[in-house]
């Protein structure tokens, strides 16, 4: 969760949904901000920090602080940067006479490389026609961003004003990115006693995309869509080098009439186009009530509202499908935060007491509307013309969610060497039926030994604090079906006539309540001389009961899950970090750290009987589960086969069935197939079959150590940072290879791992020639580890001497890349991958690639000066 | 003084803002607001004829929208598919290599569960009688969701044997999930269609179930108990006494020509009883006469060719039956005219439903839109049924059997019969179903009844080999779904051989 200034942001969908757009990549919360705007930002981990943010905070919390002029001077800043991106990792599929080799051995009804005679044609130009469409879909990218601040304060009043730019062109072709956002912050103190305080924030993002995931066939993304495609171009040099080579112009033509799924013909006949508008405003009243005594109350407020417009032209694949078709969705949301907090602040000779007690009160509105229109006569002006299509389909929907919260909270301290915090929260949400409300405690123990008596005076010790704290934190995060039943529509057709019909949508379950996560956390903070040298380790264990999931229920009861409280999941793990600080008299420094995280996690208990949870991860390509959860799993553990190399000859009797205690799944194998392992059967021993019972887990995709380093150079003015990124152990799941390494025969382009495989000529190599039946499993699963430099930073801040002149108080220019390079195995585009294909309401499932937006090395060159 | 004044305003201020967190949803219909008016009740009536036909996202697998264009008629000797087809999830039905997590037969048994939830809500609602509403309204509704339920029962009971019942008035935090006997899930059936017949009007809105509509699914119920596996001794006189009463008392024909029989035009013609409806617009789309068909262009004929005829069916039809050169083709079609071109390549296909070649006329354009109803039972179907029920029951084919079969067989310009024994004619039952009914979703059920699956499809062994080599005797029942067993902890019982 992100606070800014005190207020939580709530979560808003960015895509309008429908069409090919579920599976574009999401905008994340921090696209709101102007990273210049901000302050300071501080990350909350133990449940004691988070427990004043209650269920909202319960995976962490990230606070902003944004500028508010009152500290620092007043005065106007600039920066800008500008600079370029490309991507240039390339995954290799075959060219244009590997593809032709392709096809004249699988494929021969393709009559542009095989004749109706059964001969093959010759193409002595090869290299001309071949064309690589990872090349065509990947451009260079542009960034700039412009940013305009200025703070200033008086006796009483302080303020900041800044607004902001930023202008990118997506290495991805047709895929534009645009932001503005304006900022004013005032705070003015009236009294002694009475500060009042407000800031708003406008941000406006446009953004122009193409379908990059998705699925297969009309549904094709153009990330994989460059890889499966033919490798090369029916334009009319091409076409001529096809009649050379004998192919007669009666395929020729029915490929161009029929063949849509050329990725830049995709990028360049549909739009998808957003249109993000939000207001964040936050207002404050601080009130000195005694000297012991405070008021604090704020109120935030935060509007947004999407328009998602889509538009797929008949020229496509999917809007070949439905004469072309457009969607325009609205999507609006209102949140409202009050919260209203005494502070009381006593002191008795070394002791210390500060209690908060107050309320917070949350209601989010929102709604939504979206219309889909389909048969477009002219599509010349796409969604902008909505009445020239002939068939609808509109939907629209509302939602309001209210949040209550009591909380109290002591803190204790003791001559600076005793810290003690407990923390009482009652949090009640509108989403549960009869159990709304739960009640939450916290309490956090810290001992600063350095300021004992034995250490304070230590020339070596200069941190050591001990800390322990316990945590509890509800959470009520499920959708408003979770407790209630609902009707869907569900039509049918009488006469003729559409009818509309309504049908319970899900399972009821009045008793659902709030999840409970308890967290222990035991740190020591420890830091010698004067903290040039700091170590901090921390332990934690966070066990969450009471678990919500959708957990599978007999489909006899006409749902197949329903949302429940069962499970416990424990997430338990290490965290270190040591840092350095050198600096010489010469003015040289070095300062250094390095992070290492561990997380382990294990089911403890799921559902009434125990039964595991499949999860199926949504492409086309395998229809079985990828994920499962079981008692004594951890999460996100992928399921399936296991594969022990190919089928020989030897597996087969002479008139191609599988010879006996030879397992096979029924799908036609033959020699060079990939062979899949039979483990088990319906009574528990190996079967001769390959089914459901033979699967097993395959990997996880959660890293085992994972952390940065990070490292700052210093000498003069010149500053040199540096930032690597590991990470070890985690899986991912390369769901790219089921589209692009099955060889399935038809006219897909497939990876060049094809010229290598098996073959009666070829008979050392392992490589398959095919995957007859397509199954997760751990061909797929490929190790993730990676090292990455995620940052190089060189910059320079000019002398005084220089500057002075023109009145500025302080300039720097830098040049930075990003993502200069990954080490890594894995052989996808890159192995940290989101790919949206994940249900949303399993959200810890991640790892999977298909398709997933490649990240881009960017190289900038900016300015930052002060007035 | 102060201070308790502030406290004052602390206290005060922590019981105002005590918002009711009680939140009506917004779009959402709850139980507790709905099925107030009679509307309300055919809006949910509706809800429950749905999943008999809906194609919206990956449901179709369990519909007439994809999943039983395949099962119930590939994987027998009329049709397999397409070995080439790249869905793998309908060659596993065509050629017998399904298992319990194949995706067909799980979501075959996901949905007719969702059409007995939703048809238990309207039956419940319409029992309690809390809505006022004219009796003859409420006849239909309850008539209209028995018979619903009685079909959904019906499919199970046939495909997957004995299963887990829940009706109305079962407690779902008591229910038992175990399965029901095969005697008892088609008492079941027959109860629900038989409140049906008691309560549906004659007539009623095209699409819509009606009182012969329920006694001819009676008299199929019956058939499919008098034969395998169940082979209830007294079911066949049941099948034969409801079928004679749809005939006789039924306003239902034969259409006088068989090719007029599927054409769009005709869908509610004088031979229906029930299909599945569909049309070309809004999502209510099937693909009855796009699934099949010969290898299509997408101008003119719009097929996918996924569902290909067995060639040992051509063979099997008499000389001059013109119903084979309407069902079963050796062409393409290649203009708007119609013009075809034949292919041979020795393939034959499954033609029986034809969208129109000329795309100008033709009225609609995406091919998962087709308007085409599938037929469930139609008049020709129910005539069949009282032959073959007829002498089950007595032993030996009357006239009246013979009345009915050669109805048929007339209208297909074939000669009649007579004079056959009961073993004999039993067979011509068999075949004249196989070439009147060919596609229409009969044809394993009908192998399953006679005993004969497994000989019939090791015999089509030229149409499709895989299938003949790999079919064993326990496939006359497909699997219940993996899931369903490991959520039920193993209290539910898999059938033999999966």
């Amino acid at each position: 969760m992100i606070v800014i200034d005190g207020s939580p942001m709530i979560q808003t969908p960015t895509s309008g949904g429908g069409n090919l757009e579920q599976f574009t990549s999401q905008i994340g919360s921090f696209a709101y901000i102007n990273p210049d705007d901000i302050e300071s930002v501080e990350v909350l981990k133990d449940a004691s920090a988070t427990a004043i943010y209650g269920n909202r905070g319960a995976n962490g919390v990230i606070m902003i602080t944004t500028k508010q002029g009152k500290k620092g001077e007043s005065g106007i800043s600039f920066s800008t940067y500008f600079g370029s991106q490309v991507m240039e990792k390339r995954i290799d599929v075959m060219n244009f006479s590997e593809y032709a080799q392709y096809q004249q051995a699988v494929n021969p009804n393709n009559r542009l490389f095989t004749g109706e005679d059964g001969s093959i044609y010759n193409f002595p130009d090869a290299d001309e026609m071949n064309l690589d469409w990872q090349d065509e879909i990947y451009r260079r990218g542009s960034i700039q961003n412009y940013s305009l601040s200025m703070q200033g304060r008086n006796e009483a009043t302080s303020y900041a004003f800044s607004a902001s730019y930023n202008k990118n062109e997506s290495v991805l072709i047709a895929t534009n990115f645009e932001k503005l956002t304006a900022r004013v912050a005032v705070d003015h103190r009236f009294t002694k006693n009475v500060t009042v305080g407000s800031n708003i924030t406008y941000s406006r993002i446009l953004n122009n995309g193409v379908p990059t995931d998705g699925r297969e066939g009309t549904a094709a993304g153009i990330v994989i869509g460059a890889l499966s495609e033919n490798p090369f171009r029916m334009d009319m040099n091409t076409q001529a080098r096809f009649r050379r080579a004998g192919v007669p112009q009666q395929y020729i033509d029915n490929y161009v009439s029929a063949h849509l799924s050329n990725p830049d013909n995709i990028a360049d006949n549909t739009q998808l186009d957003k249109n993000i508008n939000r207001v964040i405003g936050n207002m404050y009243a601080d009130i000195s009530l005694t000297d012991w005594l405070s008021f604090r109350s704020t109120l935030g407020l935060d509007f947004y509202t999407l328009t998602d417009q889509q538009f797929y032209s008949s020229q496509t694949p999917w809007g070949n499908l439905n004469n072309g078709i457009a969607s325009v969705a609205n999507n609006n949301a209102r949140n409202l935060v009050s919260e209203n907090y005494f502070t009381l602040s006593k002191n008795f000779d070394l002791h210390r007491f500060n209690l908060v007690a107050g309320f917070s009160y949350q209601n989010t509105k929102s709604d939504f509307h979206r219309t889909e229109a389909r048969s477009f006569q002219n599509e010349i002006l796409g969604y902008n013309s909505l009445q020239g299509a002939s068939e609808f389909l509109s939907s629209s929907s509302a939602d309001e969610l209210v949040l209550l919260s009591y909380l109290g909270r002591l803190n204790y301290s003791y001559d600076e060497r005793f810290l003690g915090t407990f923390t009482f929260r009652r949090d009640g949400t509108s989403r549960f039926q009869k159990n709304k409300w739960g009640n939450f405690y916290s309490g956090a123990l810290a001992w600063s030994m350095h300021n004992e008596e034995f250490l304070e005076s230590s020339d070596v010790i200069s941190t050591m604090k001990l800390r322990a704290s316990i945590g509890q934190v509800g959470n009520s995060s499920v959708p408003v079906q979770g407790a209630l039943l609902d009707q869907q529509f569900s039509n049918y057709t009488f006469n003729g006539e559409i009818v509309n019909g309504v049908s319970p949508q899900n399972l009821e379950n009045q008793n659902l309540t709030w999840e409970t996560t308890t967290q222990y956390n035991f740190g020591i903070d420890f830091g010698i001389i004067n903290d040039a040298l700091t170590f901090t380790a921390d332990y934690f264990v966070k066990n969450t009961t009471d678990l919500l999931l959708l957990a599978p229920v007999t489909i006899s009861t006409g749902f197949a899950q329903g949302w429940f409280n069962i499970g416990e999941i424990q997430n338990r793990g290490f965290e270190f970090s040591v840092g350095y600080g050198y600096y010489s008299q010469g003015g040289f420094g070095w300062n250094t750290r390095l992070n290492l995280s561990t997380v382990q996690s294990e089911i403890k208990a799921l559902g009434s009987d125990g039964e595991p949870i499949f999860i199926d991860v949504n492409f086309d390509a395998i229809s079985t589960d990828e994920v499962i959860l079981q008692e004594g799993g951890a999460i996100n553990d992928l399921y399936g086969y296991l594969t022990n190399g190919i089928y020989l000859p030897g597996d087969f009797n002479p008139d191609g069935t599988p010879a006996d205690g030879v397992p096979t799944a029924g799908a036609g194998e033959q020699p060079g197939d990939i062979r899949y392992q039979d483990l088990s059967g319906p009574d528990g021993s190996p079967d001769g079959v390959i089914d459901g019972f033979d699967r097993t887990v395959l990997g996880n995709t959660m890293p085992d150590v994972y952390g940065a380093w990070n490292n700052s150079f210093s000498f003069k003015g010149i500053e040199l940072d540096i930032i690597l990124q590991y990470s070890v152990g985690n899986d991912v799941f390369n769901a790219t290879n089921t589209r692009i390494a099955s060889f399935p025969g038809g006219e897909q382009n497939q990876s060049a791992d094809w010229l290598n495989r098996w073959t009666p000529d070829n008979p050392n190599s392992t490589q398959y020639a095919r995957v007859p039946s397509l199954r997760p499993a751990d061909y797929l699963v490929e190790d993730g580890s990676f090292l990455r430099l995620q940052m190089v930073r060189l910059g320079y801040s000019l002398p005084q001497r220089w500057i002075a002149p023109a009145r500025l108080k302080s300039a720097r220019i830098y040049v930075a890349a990003n993502n200069l390079a990954v080490f890594t195995k894995y052989s996808g585009y890159d192995p940290e991958v989101t790919s949206n294909q994940v249900d949303f309401r399993y959200p810890f499932v991640q790892g999977f690639d298909y398709g997933a937006f490649p990240r881009a090395k960017t190289f900038i060159a900016g300015l930052n000066i002060q007035f | 003084m102060r201070s308790i004044s502030y406290i004052t305003i602390l206290t005060l201020f922590f019981t105002a803002c005590n918002d009711s967190l009680d939140i009506p949803p917004k779009s959402n219909l709850e139980l507790g607001n709905f099925f107030t008016t009679s509307a309300d009740f055919d809006l949910a009536l509706a809800g429950a004829y749905d999943p008999i036909a809906v194609h919206q996202g990956d449901r179709g697998f369990g519909t007439y929208f994809k999943g039983l264009m395949m099962m119930g008629r590939a994987g027998t000797d009329e049709m397999y598919v397409n070995q080439g087809f790249w869905d793998a999830t309908g060659k596993e039905i065509g050629n017998y290599t399904f298992s319990a997590f194949s995706r067909i037969p799980n979501a075959v048994w996901e949905q007719q569960y969702v059409g007995i939830s939703r048809c238990n809500v309207v039956i419940g609602k319409i029992k309690e009688g809390s809505v006022a509403m004219p009796e003859s309204t409420s006849d239909r509704i309850l008539g209209e969701a028995s018979f619903l339920r009685g079909f959904y029962y019906f499919q199970l009971a046939r495909y997957y044997g004995g299963v887990p019942i829940i009706t109305e008035s079962t407690n779902l935090n008591e229910f038992k999930n175990v399965r029901s006997t095969l005697a008892e899930t088609y008492d079941r059936v027959i109860e629900d269609f038989k409140t049906a017949a008691e309560n549906l009007p004659e007539i009623n809105e095209p699409g819509r179930a009606t009182r012969y509509a329920a006694m001819s699914y009676l008299a199929k119920t019956y058939l499919q108990m008098s034969g395998e596996p169940l082979n209830d001794p007294s079911a066949a006189a049941m099948a034969a006494s409801y079928a004679k009463d749809v005939i006789d008392n039924g306003p239902y024909d034969l259409e006088p020509e068989y090719n007029d029989v599927f054409n769009l035009q005709n869908e509610h013609g004088v031979e229906y009883i029930f299909s599945v409806e569909y049309i070309s617009t809004g999502n209510e789309g099937g693909q009855v006469a796009t699934w099949d068909g010969p290898p299509g262009n997408w101008e003119n004929t719009i097929t996918y060719s996924i569902c290909q005829a067995m060639p040992e069916l051509y063979n099997s039809y008499n000389e001059g039956d013109i119903r084979r050169d309407h069902n079963i083709v050796d062409y393409i079609v290649i203009d708007a005219a119609g013009n075809t071109q034949p292919t041979n390549d020795g393939f034959y296909y499954a033609f029986k439903w034809r969208h129109d070649p000329n795309p100008d006329t033709r009225g609609y354009a995406t091919e998962w839109q087709s308007p085409f109803n599938f037929p469930l039972t139609r008049f020709a179907d129910v005539l069949l049924i009282y032959a073959e029920a007829q002498v089950r029951a007595e032993g030996s084919p009357n006239a009246d059997a013979y009345m009915a079969i050669n109805r048929v067989r007339n209208r297909a310009n074939l000669e009649n019969l007579s004079g056959l024994s009961s073993a004999d004619f039993l067979q011509a039952v068999l075949d004249e179903r196989k070439w009147e009914l060919a596609y229409e979703g009969h044809r394993w059920a009908d192998l399953v009844r006679y005993g004969k699956l497994i000989e019939a499809v090791q015999e089509a062994s030229l149409g499709n080999p895989i299938a003949a080599g790999n079919i064993k005797p326990y496939h006359v029942l497909f699997p219940i779904p993996a899931r369903e067993i490991q959520v039920s902890s193993g209290a539910l019982e898999q059938n033999p051989g999966y």
